[in-house]
């Protein structure tokens, strides 16, 4: 009976209104919560009819347009049921509006949360106030204005958090990671370009790996704690992947300029180019692990995203030999072009707030202290927020030495409970023993000597680091010159062992001390600056009496090591040291690189002797030594992990070496893109994982999925 | 196969396979309460539906009568709107009036495929749409009085302020 006119009378009528309230309902289910919002807009009924509360219990708002008034409704619909909420503001900044923060820990339901492209007021909110319930949060874009505290304390109430989202947060610092360490559910990090991860990276990093218990996921591309993170968390257990790009692959991959947004990073100390690459060093302690055959699967994340779904190209498939592409157009330059030469500082900087602390060291310490403190000023405060204006509420104390990453000091206040390190902290002297103890004092050098050193090398030839004519040629060469590289560094070594000096940390006090033994064993493994120092102080009570010359400790070291020239080492150590007593103190307590300039002063404890001469051994294993051997490590058990994804994407400084210290690893996913690695090694890797999917132009040629769309 | 006889509100008959019929959980009650299964011709009327929207239902069971039984609502889980068949979204390609008559007829026989086909058709339709264009879409009469429009307004600013 319905004909044509009817037809076209229902046309004039509004359908939609006429549908009966409870197919309406099942209608709206159908909407996401912009829509909502939108229908809202229109005519009174749906208005109203749109604020029925089961429509929010899902709310996903994040698509555009993403205006205030839109966060500002959706915030209003929030009920006590609600279980998700995703909030995205519009472009930079929106605010959420304060009630809802008042209201939030009433929220007892929502598991997942996401405040993208918002601002917070870290004076009026802070982690430990967002539900307890929550599983997974994204703070993409967002920006905490004040932030120093935000993680704070947070531990208790984010037990059930597994998934923390900070991409593209230039708020954050290393210091979020200690916090984030005691969550004990979580179990992924996401960071992608957060251009201040590193700030203080040193310290925090190797407290911070005593937590972590679940971690499975890493990703922190685009930051530059990469080889540092490399390091220290090498055998943390639970860690499956791990996944590091260079900033500037992003202007490659993504067309994202790394050079407008961090003006702080080529004015921060911080050596871009060394401290913040990934190196093959980065990867060498990883030959010490061996894999865990059960891997714990990892929970679905609403979330987050794996940057490396299933292969799109079909690579495993095509029998043809990929050629290598015509032009190659990321250069393979370091970063260091992108944000200038690197600077170096060395002097020591403290800061007035915390000069009084310095005040009571004894003499000793105080001479580490050079107090530049216009300099000082000057070169920090101008690193502090410089993307938001907005550092004038004083709680970002911008003067404070605790941002003074690059520099050789950082006083850290109250970074660790004073548990069992608190007994060992500082020497027994006089009226300086433990009640010292609120201040731990770490003394870093992120100048790694072989960081220096491999500077020198791209400094003496930079023509090497050009981009090359032919693709294949680039690689080849740069393959020659990194065994160059490597050959000569074997050889820097072996000298620095003898010229460098002395007191690596010895194996057999870490057997005799049976404290510290377990200590170690506890966290996998020693090679760990921290516990190092902390053997360090250890051992230096024990010998307090007889001063080291050098010459206290040889028999410990021959026992370590009987090479013959290890002897002569301790000859020159021992003539060395013993123009140096005056520093002996300073030797025992703080944990200092060798730089050259540390040397030079004589203050420097030479912490990379262990490494340089485990390193000189492992050139060696590089000749296919039996798997068994490989994995002993001096008498201790090798840690065992679960790495199985691993990205390195446009580490121009990851020769064919990486690939040999993670090749027993059974890794499944790695991404070589822009690297020096060449074809040839990676078929010799494809060996020993012949299940590996490797993500090279020669091989899969996916990209990691954009993080910045 | 037995066959069964369904009456349109215009009076047409559509003789359809008892199984296809069954798709409506309506039918199929009303089957299984009064025993109709008897040998004597029996009509079943369905005064809510007319001739041209039940050969399209009847046409959209009948493709659809090997599906496996959709899957019950989770209430935890977002409702995704972008999986509609091919064959499907070429079969909704029909005036707002048929598919708002569609959703109709699929509430009252209740087909729920059929019924969340539709709402995701209409759904899509509202996706993405500033409020004007949503109004112009489904003929909606803005029936904000100005000082409720402004009221919105002057939330807003003060949102945008903050």
């Amino acid at each position: 009976m319905a004909t044509e006119n009817e037809l076209d009378c229902a046309e004039q009528s509004c359908k939609i209104l006429e549908l009966p309230h409870y197919v309406l309902r099942i209608l709206l289910s159908y909407l996401d919560s912009t829509s909502l919002y939108q229908l809202s807009e229109t005519c009174s009924y749906l208005k109203e009819a749109v604020e029925d509360p089961a429509l929010w219990k899902h709310i996903d708002a994040r698509s555009e347009p993403n205006s205030s008034a839109k966060i500002h409704y959706v915030t209003e619909r929030i009920h006590e049921r609600t279980a998700n909420l995703l909030l995205r503001g519009y472009k930079k900044y929106s605010s959420v509006p304060q009630n809802f923060f008042e209201k939030i820990n009433l929220y007892e339901h929502i598991k997942v949360l996401a405040l993208e492209s918002v601002k917070l007021y870290g004076s009026k909110v802070s982690l430990k106030d967002f539900p307890g319930c929550l599983e997974e949060l994204s703070l993409k874009r967002s920006y905490v204005k004040s932030s120093v505290y935000f993680f704070q304390h947070s531990a208790k109430r984010m037990q059930n958090l597994r998934v923390l989202i900070l991409d593209e947060c230039s708020w954050v610092t290393c210091s979020f990671l200690l916090s984030v360490s005691k969550f004990e559910n979580l179990e992924i990090i996401s960071a992608v370009k957060c251009l201040r991860a590193h700030m203080n990276m040193v310290p925090y990093l190797n407290v911070a790996k005593y937590g972590c218990k679940k971690l499975k996921i890493l990703d922190f591309r685009f930051t530059g704690i990469g080889g540092e993170l490399l390091r220290t968390f090498c055998s943390k257990h639970p860690i499956q992947r791990m996944y590091f790009q260079s900033y500037k692959s992003a202007e490659v991959d993504y067309q994202e300029n790394m050079n407008s947004s961090p003006k702080m990073l080529s004015r921060s100390s911080v050596n871009v180019n060394a401290d913040l690459n990934i190196t093959d060093n980065s990867l060498r302690d990883y030959t010490h692990t061996t894999p865990d055959t059960n891997v714990e699967p990892i929970t679905k994340s609403m979330l987050y995203q794996d940057p490396y779904p299933d292969c799109q190209c079909g690579y495993k498939n095509s029998n043809e030999d990929r050629i290598m592409p015509e032009t190659v157009t990321y250069s393979l330059e370091d970063d260091y072009d992108v944000y200038g030469p690197p600077t170096h500082t060395t002097a020591k900087f403290v800061c007035k707030k915390h000069m009084k602390d310095v005040e009571k060291l004894p003499d000793d310490f105080k001479d580490f202290f050079v107090i530049h403190q216009q300099q000082f000023h000057s070169d920090i405060t101008s690193d502090i927020d410089d993307s938001d204006s907005d550092s004038s509420d004083g709680s970002d104390d911008p003067g404070c030495c605790i941002y003074a990453m690059g520099t050789k000091m950082v006083i850290l206040p109250n970074v660790h409970e004073p548990n069992s390190r608190s007994e060992m902290d500082l020497p027994g002297r006089d009226g300086f023993s433990r009640n010292f103890v609120p201040f731990n004092i770490f003394v870093v050098n992120p100048f790694d000597p072989r960081n220096n050193r491999q500077q020198q090398d791209a400094d003496e030839r930079p023509a090497d680091d050009n981009p090359q004519p032919g693709p294949s040629r680039a690689a080849d060469e740069n393959y020659d010159c990194c065994a160059a590289d490597s050959k000569k560094r074997k050889h820097d070594d072996s000298d620095s062992d003898t010229d460098d000096e002395p007191t690596p940390p010895k194996r057999r006090d870490l057997k005799d001390g049976l404290e510290t033994g377990e200590h170690i064993r506890k966290n996998g493994g020693f090679n760990d600056d921290y516990t190092r120092y902390w053997i360090d102080s250890e051992k230096s009570k024990k010998t307090n009496d007889s001063k080291i010359d050098g010459t206290g400790q040889n028999d410990e070291c021959n026992q370590y090591e009987s090479d013959s020239d290890t002897e002569e080492r301790h000859k020159r150590k021992g003539r060395r040291f013993s123009g140096s007593d005056d520093e002996d103190c300073g030797k025992k307590r703080f944990r200092l690189g060798a730089s050259q300039n540390d040397r030079d002063n004589g203050i420097g404890e030479p912490q990379e002797t262990e490494r340089d001469s485990v390193r000189v051994k492992q050139v060696e294993d590089h000749q296919y030594p039996p798997i068994e051997q490989r994995f002993r490590y001096d008498g201790w058990p090798s840690p065992k992990i679960s790495l199985r994804r691993i990205s390195l994407r446009g580490y121009k400084k990851v020769t064919h070496f990486a690939l040999l210290y993670l090749r027993y690893l059974q890794i499944e996913l790695i991404d070589l893109t822009y690297t020096s690695v060449t074809k040839r090694e990676i078929e010799n890797f494809l060996l020993y994982n012949p299940n590996c999917r490797v993500i090279h132009p020669m091989y899969c040629v996916c990209k990691p999925k954009n993080p910045f769309s | 196969m037995p066959n069964i006889k369904l009456q349109s509100s215009d009076g047409e008959t559509f003789e359809v396979d008892v199984e296809i019929a069954k798709c409506s959980v309506t039918i199929k009650t009303m089957l299984e309460d009064l025993g109709m299964d008897d040998e004597e011709e029996e009509v079943v009327p369905l005064p809510n539906v007319n001739s041209a929207i039940l050969r399209k239902v009847i046409h959209w069971a009948t493709y659809h009568k090997d599906d496996p039984p959709p899957p019950e609502d989770d209430e935890n889980k977002e409702k995704r709107t972008d999986d509609i068949s091919s064959w499907d979204a070429d079969f909704l390609k029909v005036d707002q009036g048929t598919l708002f008559e569609l959703i109709l007829a699929a509430n009252y026989l209740d087909i729920k495929g059929l019924l969340d086909v539709t709402c995701k058709t209409v759904a899509n339709m509202i996706k993405g749409k500033a409020p004007e264009e949503i109004r112009k879409t489904f003929n909606i009469k803005n029936d904000f009085t100005a000082s409720e429009e402004e009221q919105v307004r002057k939330e807003n600013e003060w949102c945008e302020e903050k």
